[in-house]
């Protein structure tokens, strides 16, 4: 009997059952030390796992072995978009996915899932995290106002430094950036800063004005929107600095 | 329902782990339990190995001509494949268009920043938070002799066994009346992060430092300078961050001294320090490159490879991944050089051709104070709960 057609049973804290090839089962670290220190033909009892979250893990590890034993034809970029939307489910289902990884010794799910936590708080001010994962701010307000004047940065709108190479400038570039705490806007095309404007003043343009340094300093400096200029090395560095008042 | 305070501890350290240091300092202020946590140097320390193992980066110093017509100082942070970067807010306020502003080194999250001058800055770019360093404790001998002091050598590492972040300058002498090449004589001051002055040290400076482009490397423990000795050679001058010592390493025997025309550079490569050697002018440049086997050993220099010919390359920056080189173009822009396939590529980043200086990075929530360290003299007893 080949052993690839081997299969385990696994029973869920809900005492559901589950019949899986072995080659998937022991992607578990846990799974594995059971089946080859126990009985192999008993049930393994996973009781801290439900049957849905089970299913979901065992679907998991299904895709990843059959991508590294090539029994399917998927690419490492097509693999990723599949973890990627693997993890876009609620929050209750996330964490205990994070919870059942690290009981069954899944690391690569348990990195997975952990990562996909940590870019739900990445770049969100505190109080977006309390509302994003319903945390109650515990802070008296005195201390609050102390911890804000020690770190001030921290609390300000969408903190970060945001730098885009775009190929041609967009109306709607202003949309996708990330802004942090001085109020500049500049644009770098080659080694030239060449424009720089307060945030205040571009708030709601969408042509973006861009003042070019004269090639004879008796010249008044030119104005011209980005879209007609050339940069000649193709394309364009935006560099993000802006702070919004709260 | 408070799903993310039902995790066990351990669990959302494993994704607090995971976040970058600047996220983390907003983490702090989410609630109690998560600033506790945070701000533990045990978590601090496991957040710094975390970054060391998945998330070095390089950290670049460049000048930019702003459309006043002026230089100004930018850092970023290039990731990956060199293809994204990320531009720092660090506050050098008035040395923002410093155009000696040199990047010194990194340990553990915080750069070291100077115009050789007056100016020394500790910073930790992910935190935010910055040092200026006090003044110079060497004396200056104006008054005695016609003397002319100047700081030629700064470095920058970390004391393992004082646990303590330090600085050191070295300081040449010249007579001014003899207008000789090399110094009359040297001295050098250090500075241990946590205390608040100088200290000078009572070591004889076997060589003078020198200047030669992408040079000063932190390795081992150790800082490394270009430098001459008494007797013209050129040699590697290294201070030992650990015994405040000062040691001569020899560059290897085959090296034409003295050919102003050929430039060295020293960088990290393999766990090994590698001197790069190519001409400093020409569209064509071929890079030799040396790698000292055995540290401080002369005969393990050994000629490991040549690079090129490449053109339109100006010097060699940094090592990343070790199959990979970071170069700087002639017209002010970064290229990769992949040593497998030998392929060269060009990166979308921009600068005033020649102002490019590069480190390796790991963002951490070190502070530039120093206090947080894991072993404390209070915590030598290992495993106290003091989460």
């Amino acid at each position: 009997m080949g052993s690839t057609s081997t299969k385990i049973k696994l029973r869920t804290s809900d005492q559901k059952v589950f019949e899986v090839e072995k080659a998937v089962a022991v992607q578990s670290q846990t799974i594995k030390y059971i089946y080859e220190n126990g009985c192999p033909d008993s049930v393994i009892h996973v009781h801290s796992v439900s049957g849905d979250i089970l299913s979901k893990i065992l679907d998991y590890c299904k895709k990843h072995v059959n991508s590294a034993a090539g029994k399917e034809d998927i690419s490492p970029e097509e693999l990723y978009e599949w973890d990627a939307n693997f993890v876009k489910v609620d929050q209750n289902t996330l964490f205990d996915l994070i919870l059942a990884a690290n009981c069954l010794k899944i690391e690569s799910l348990l990195d997975l899932t952990c990562q996909t936590v940590a870019n739900m708080i990445k770049g969100k001010r505190p109080e977006e995290i309390r509302t994003t994962f319903n945390i109650k701010n515990d802070y008296t307000i005195e201390a609050e106002e102390a911890v804000r004047r020690e770190n001030k940065w921290a609390f300000d709108m969408l903190g970060g430094v945001g730098t885009m190479v775009i190929e041609e400038l967009a109306d709607d570039t202003m949309s996708k950036c990330v802004t942090n705490t001085k109020s500049r806007v500049c644009v770098i095309a080659a080694n030239q800063i060449v424009m720089m404007r307060s945030i205040s003043k571009l708030a709601n343009k969408k042509s973006i004005d861009v003042y070019k340094q004269p090639q004879n300093p008796t010249t008044p400096r030119i104005k011209e929107s980005v879209k007609q200029r050339n940069v000649g090395t193709g394309f364009i560095e935006l560099f993000f600095h802006f702070k919004c008042k709260m | 329902m408070e799903v993310i305070g039902d995790l066990p501890r351990e669990l959302f350290l494993e994704i607090l782990l995971r976040l970058p240091a600047e996220s983390l300092m907003r983490c702090k202020y989410v609630c109690k339990y998560w600033h506790s946590l945070i701000t533990n140097p045990k978590f601090i320390q496991l957040h710094l190995n975390y970054n060391y193992n998945n998330n070095v980066c390089v950290l670049l110093k460049r000048c930019l001509v702003t459309c006043l017509g002026q230089k100004e100082n930018l850092l970023s942070l290039v990731c990956g494949n060199g293809f994204s970067f990320e531009n720092l807010d660090v506050d050098l306020s008035l040395y923002r268009k410093e155009p000696c502003l040199q990047l010194l080194g990194h340990c553990d999250g915080i750069i070291c920043l100077s115009n050789y001058r007056d100016y020394i800055l500790l910073c930790n770019p992910a935190t935010r938070e910055s040092m200026v360093l006090p003044e110079s404790c060497l004396p200056c001998y104006p008054w005695i002799r016609n003397l002319i002091s100047q700081t030629t050598g700064l470095g920058f590492g970390y004391d393992a066994k004082s646990h303590c972040f330090k600085v050191v300058r070295i300081v040449s002498y010249w007579e001014e009346l003899r207008g000789s090449n090399l110094p009359h004589f040297s001295r050098a001051e250090v500075y241990s992060m946590g205390t608040d002055s100088w200290k000078e040290i009572n070591v004889t400076v076997p060589a003078h430092v020198r200047y030669s482009p992408c040079f000063e490397t932190y390795f081992n423990g150790a800082f490394h300078w270009y430098a001459m000795d008494d007797n013209g050679n050129e040699v590697i001058l290294s201070f030992n961050m650990g015994n405040e010592e000062f040691q001569v390493i020899p560059m290897p025997s085959f090296i034409s001294m003295h050919d102003h025309s050929i430039c060295r550079s020293l960088l990290v490569w393999n766990d090994c320090i590698a001197l790069v050697i190519y001409p400093e002018r020409g569209i064509e440049k071929s890079f030799e490159i040396f790698v000292m086997k055995e540290y401080g050993v002369k005969e393990s220099w050994t000629n490991v490879l040549t690079i090129g010919p490449l053109t339109r390359v100006e010097r060699p920056l940094v090592f990343r991944k070790n199959d990979e080189i970071l170069m700087e173009g002639s017209h002010g822009q970064m290229m990769s050089y992949n040593l497998r396939n030998k392929e060269v590529k060009d990166l979308p980043i921009y600068g005033v051709p020649k102002s490019f200086s590069t480190l390796v990075y790991v963002n951490s929530l070190v502070s530039v104070k120093g206090g947080n360290q894991m072993l404390d003299q209070r915590d030598n007893t290992g495993e106290s709960d003091e989460w």
